[in-house]
């Protein structure tokens, strides 16, 4: 059995706001953060931690990289419980961390970035550009950090999580930035890296982007793991199935009729009209759909000459899901303002 | 003890690896001309002979003439520190660079001792070894050297200074949220000691009912004295003094060793304590 080499036990953590009062200019309160936190990284798992903005993933993450220090709660590394102040060392031997959004400019090269890095790590120097080429930046190595692309900054961020071969890597909305065909490199290292036996932790707003690559995902929202496990089960449980999909050329003027007629009138839709065509959206019934009622559905449209130049299953977007597992609206649940936190300390 | 080592060597990469990443900046390029031109040139021009200085102001020996190209340095190089430090932390933490470093196995105490260290260095070197050219302006002009004691109080000193500023300015920067705040407290604490320092002076003694309406008096000479204490530039100019005859506002050897100590261990101490509480 694979074992967990971190674990988070109830672990809560309040950013402290800086609220200046006359008497006391140092006055600070309790801010967002994240509550009662309980998660294992597995060796070998790479699991895809996703919630809308503001749900705490980047708290967690640098809570997980020991950059922040938990309020509460327990922190095992490999067996070993840590106490809540500064990590040892030995423990950060062990992660890698790709914080989000690292602005990479100057004049100072990648190899220079990473020869800073090695020296802190008090590693020696001599295979960095070998290093940098296991990350697509070999050929850049000595350019600018200025004349890089975007890509090229990740494909960087990714390289300084990786130094020291760490057993956990934390990534903090890693694919920003990243083109389709350099997300599908990155998706192949990870799974390669998995496969050495890493722990990894990817953080994402973007479910579809992440449901390729990982084995299960964590569901974050208001500073809370609202749904953790396989995605697949999560959908199950709360009966989340994908919508169907039909494009036409032009509008059909009497959709209803046409659905009515074939006993389809209780179906749940919505359609989006564009100049270049004219689209019907289908909720899903309970319990998903089956292959023979989608082949009616094309078949009632066909029958009546109407024939669709696409016919979809639509993925669910995390809104959707959170949505279901939070109970609330999908017009709420991105938007919906975090009202904890605000008791003075 | 092998540990101990270890880290030492760490300390000292790491430092030498600022150094050379400042030593290429643009800042450094701007910089290097800047203090060859206030120390040495101020040292070239106090030392000629035929220099009409003010009758109140004796250039008569090297060692005088460095104490007089030392207000050149407190113009130049403490401001060099202000150009280098002034972003040194603020600069890492907003690009996030700063969570990457924080993330590594080794303490926060080595990175902001390194940090710390390059900012210093950066600027004290360049000055130290334009000092020793100016030494060599002043032989030329006067035909003397200053003694070695003389001239190892002068660096000492003038590094010393360097120091106190990289750590307040590494502080002030670890407080800045972004660049406009990193320039303005940075510039700020510069411009406080090095500009205002004077006028705080003369506020506290009128508050005090010492007369400041005449700086040559000798209540506001010594009143004057225990202030710049608190100041940078005020305490490295009275260490210069202590070697001077003519100064009539001179302090004991105890509080101005005191005050060194001070100044060396307290604002470096502060922003390590900073340092390794910062969020990244």
């Amino acid at each position: 059995m694979a074992k967990a080499l971190l674990e988070l036990n109830e672990v809560d953590y309040h950013h402290k706001i800086l609220l200046p009062k006359v008497f006391n200019p140092l006055n600070r309160v309790k801010g967002l953060g994240i509550e009662k936190i309980s998660l294992s990284l597995i060796s070998g798992n790479i699991i895809g931690l996703v919630g809308p903005n503001g749900a705490g993933k980047t708290t967690l993450m640098k809570l997980l990289a020991g950059l922040l220090i938990p309020d509460d709660g327990e922190i095992i590394f490999n067996g070993k419980k840590l106490e809540n102040k500064q990590r040892p060392n030995w423990s950060k031997k062990m992660i890698g961390m790709m914080p989000e959004n690292i602005h990479w400019y100057g004049t100072s090269t990648p190899f220079k970035v990473i020869e800073r890095l090695f020296t802190i790590r008090n590693m020696k120097n001599n295979n960095i550009e070998k290093f940098l080429d296991f990350v697509g930046l070999g050929i850049k190595a000595h350019d600018s950090l200025d004349s890089l692309s975007q890509g090229m900054h990740q494909r960087l961020s990714l390289a300084c999580a990786l130094i020291g071969s760490p057993e956990i890597l934390l990534l903090d909305e890693p694919m920003n930035g990243l083109d389709p065909v350099a997300r599908e490199a990155f998706a192949g290292v990870l799974k390669n890296l998995a496969k050495q036996g890493k722990a990894i932790l990817i953080s994402s707003h973007q479910l579809a982007e992440l449901e390729r690559m990982v084995d299960s995902v964590i569901l974050m929202h208001n500073g809370e793991i609202i749904e953790k496990g396989n995605l697949e089960n999560i959908r199950k449980k709360y009966g989340i199935h994908n919508d169907l999909v039909l494009k036409f050329p032009k509008e059909i003027k009497n959709l209803e009729n046409i659905l009515s007629k074939a006993n389809f009138e209780n179906l749940n839709y919505k359609i989006f009209k564009t100049d270049d065509d004219f689209t019907i959206k289908i909720n899903s019934p309970k319990g998903g759909w089956d292959n023979k009622t989608k082949q009616e559905i094309l078949q009632c449209f066909i029958s009546n000459d109407i024939i669709p130049f696409d016919f979809t299953s639509q993925k669910i977007e995390l809104v959707e899901i959170l949505s279901a597992v939070t109970g609330l609206d999908v017009d709420k649940v991105g938007m919906s303002l975090r009202e904890k936190g605000d008791n003075n300390e | 003890m092998n540990n101990k080592i270890e880290s030492l060597k760490l300390l000292f990469k790491l430092s030498k690896m600022e150094i050379k990443n400042n030593f290429l900046t643009l800042r450094m390029m701007v910089l290097f001309p800047i203090l060859m031109l206030f120390i040495g040139g101020s040292s070239w021009g106090f030392a000629d002979r035929n220099t009409q200085l003010p009758a109140d102001v004796s250039a008569n020996t090297p060692f005088e003439v460095l104490f007089l190209s030392s207000v050149f340095v407190l113009f130049s190089a403490t401001l060099g520190v202000v150009l280098i430090g002034f972003d040194g932390i603020s600069r890492k933490k907003n690009s996030g660079l700063l969570a990457i470093e924080f993330c590594q196995p080794t303490s926060r105490t080595i990175l902001g001792l390194s940090q710390l260290l390059g900012v210093w260095l950066t600027v004290a070197l360049p000055t130290i070894i334009i000092s020793l050219i100016s030494i060599l302006l002043i032989y030329k002009q006067m035909g003397a050297f200053p003694s070695i004691g003389d001239l190892i109080l002068f660096l000492l000193a003038t590094s010393l200074v360097l120091l106190w500023y990289a750590s307040i300015q590494l502080l002030v920067s670890s407080v800045a949220k972004d660049v406009g705040s990193a320039v303005t407290l940075g510039v700020g604490a510069w411009l406080l000691f090095t500009m205002i320092w004077l006028l705080i002076t003369t506020v506290l003694a009128t508050i005090l009912g010492v007369d400041a309406t005449n700086m040559d008096n000798e209540q506001f000479a010594s009143f004057s004295s225990k202030v710049d204490m608190f100041s940078p530039n005020g305490l490295y100019q009275l260490l210069l003094e202590a070697k001077l005859d003519n100064v009539s506002r001179k302090l004991p050897i105890w509080q101005l060793s005191i005050a060194t100590i001070f100044w060396t261990f307290i604002p470096s101490y502060f922003f390590i304590w900073r340092f390794k509480k910062l969020h990244a």
